[in-house]
């Protein structure tokens, strides 16, 4: 049955990109890189700003910190809350609703860090991604948390401002020289799974629309490739909730299983952030899974460092599957229109979504890599572990750490599971053969024929 | 073959003044999107580039590009006008 349209319904402008999120964490963060590298050529440094809790033992040690830094925190939560706050109201957010719950964003991210930040955290896998996914869960679907926070639960604009900042700890050559590989082993596994998910889907009676919206979920960047195809492609709303659950209810399960799955089958940290880019659907939740692999190294038995497993996500994730989203979309544009669509409608290709659907925080990940490299250049490499990673690097790794964090916790408040729609058992069919085989594929690519270059890593 | 080749290309021309983009049943303000999507903002976002000024046909309940057309096609009483409810 069709709604019924509503009156004098709002008409803002399609031509929205300044009020994109995109656009301002590519500000946030480019900024915050900048402010870094004139610190640091000025002989100064972030450090004093970005604080964060350290290694503790006790309570006692624990409140002790948190009176020493007691104005750091005050200091860095008060500058957030400034950008973050502003960038919201310019996106057309209320600023009071989005501040209350940055701030309470902030005192329970404090928390987070504090906990796994204790001696003991690893050895009971209490990290980062997992406490803060659980705890948002609880806060949402346990307690009440009040409606009018969700407006700052804003999961996708923290993890944004931390890929940009991610930028940073990567030198330009290595994307150069990594993008060929990220993006060959990225699109053979995006297509096939793509095809895989489409067919089954077909095989199994669904919708066109539908299968397309799973198999662009499953291949290429999660619920943001399924809300770009659902446009493209003009899905009914129904199937766009059916998709909703089935992507958000396995990226959740991956963010759990594939660190665990990976750690067991010994993979090198370069190898595993590889495997989590080609296999995890969502930009957020990758990060969650591959941030908890990469806290695996060192005591955990990965060999590698905790960056690397988050250099190599990236590199296939974000610059190997995410930033050809405009691309398929186009191409299923014209497929709806020229074969799908019903005589009485008539829908227009526009090629410009290659780049308007393009995601536009790969080009801060870039401008910040720039700014560092630049930054860097002419120091010897002694310099760079004694001054630059002290110095400039690690207050920009301490803010990403921060927008990680939101963001994690983000995921879970936000998720009301009584509102999902159930899902049909097809489309979970569908969904789940693409998953498989992704899995499988994404390990052979990453393990096997690119093992060699993942486990080589290093900026 | 040149009709079809012509059909294909006028795919590709601009939209005109009848497209969803300014029909009234359609609505691209994207915390209208995020209410009316449930679970959407968990792991995505109506204000990402990808969504690209998509938005939601009231009349047949579906999400869609501006773009499309369609004989429904009612125009807009006061283009920019709202009743809508109290942005979140």
């Amino acid at each position: 049955m069709a709604l019924q349209p509503v009156d004098g319904t709002t008409k803002p402008s399609t031509d929205r990109a300044w009020l994109a999120e995109d656009w301002w964490a590519v500000l946030i963060g480019v900024t915050a890189v900048i402010a870094a590298v004139i610190a640091f050529r000025a002989g100064s440094s972030l450090a004093w700003f970005t604080v964060a809790p350290r290694t503790w033992s006790s309570f006692p040690e624990l409140l002790t910190q948190y009176a020493q830094d007691g104005v750091r925190y005050a200091a860095l939560g008060a500058v957030l809350l400034v950008l973050f706050t502003g960038a919201a109201k310019m996106m057309g957010l209320r600023a009071a609703p989005f501040a209350a719950a940055f701030v309470l964003i902030y005192l329970m991210s404090i928390l987070i860090l504090s906990v796994t930040a204790w001696r003991n955290a690893r050895q009971l896998y209490l990290e980062t991604p997992i406490i803060a996914l659980v705890l948002g869960l609880v806060l949402a679907n346990v307690t009440r948390l009040p409606a009018w926070l969700e407006p700052g639960l804003r999961v996708e604009f923290y993890i944004k401002i931390a890929v940009v900042l991610l930028g940073a700890g990567l030198p330009l050559p290595v994307i150069l020289q990594a993008g060929p590989i990220a993006i060959v082993q990225a699109s053979i596994a995006s297509i096939v799974t793509f095809f895989i998910i489409y067919r089954v889907a077909r095989f199994l009676d669904l919708d066109k629309r539908l299968g397309a919206m799973l198999a662009a979920g499953g291949s290429i960047c999660g619920l943001s490739a399924v809300i770009a195809i659902a446009g493209a492609v003009r899905a009914r709303r129904e199937d766009i909730s059916v998709a909703t659950t089935i992507v958000v209810g396995w990226a959740l399960v991956m963010i759990v299983l594939l660190p665990l799955l990976a750690r067991a089958w010994y993979l090198s940290a370069g190898v595993g952030g590889a495997w989590i880019g080609t296999s995890e659907f969502a930009d957020a939740a990758g990060f969650a899974a591959a941030q908890t692999f990469g806290s695996f190294t060192g005591t955990g038995g990965v060999s590698g460092t905790a960056d690397q497993a988050l250099w190599s996500y990236t590199l296939v994730k974000v610059v190997g599957r995410d930033m050809w989203i405009g691309i398929w979309a186009a191409v299923l544009s014209l497929v709806a229109v020229t074969r799908w669509e019903p005589k009485e409608q008539d829908g227009k290709i526009h090629l410009v979504q290659i780049w308007t659907r393009f995601p536009k925080f790969i080009l801060g990940f870039a401008v910040a890599s720039l700014l560092i490299t630049w930054a860097a250049d002419g120091h010897s490499f002694a310099d760079f572990s004694i001054v630059t990673r002290p110095r400039l690097i690690e207050p920009i790794d301490t803010l990403r750490n921060w927008a990680f964090t939101f963001s994690f916790l983000s995921i879970g408040a936000s998720l009301r599971i009584r509102k999902l729609a159930p899902v049909t058992g097809n489309a979970f069919v569908a969904f789940s053969v693409g998953v498989l085989v992704n899995l499988v594929l994404g390990f052979v690519l990453s393990s096997m024929v690119f093992g060699s270059y993942w486990n080589g890593i290093r900026p | 073959m040149t009709s079809r080749l012509a059909r294909l290309l006028a795919r590709f021309s601009r939209p005109d003044g009848a497209s969803c983009a300014a029909c009234r049943h359609f609505t691209s303000d994207p915390h209208r999107i995020e209410a009316m999507l449930p679970g959407l903002t968990t792991l995505t976002s109506a204000f990402a580039s990808v969504a690209s000024g998509d938005g939601i046909c009231l009349k047949h309940d579906t999400y869609q590009s501006g773009r499309f057309r369609c004989n429904d096609f009612a125009v807009d009483p006061a283009p920019g006008s709202t009743s809508d409810p109290p942005r979140p």
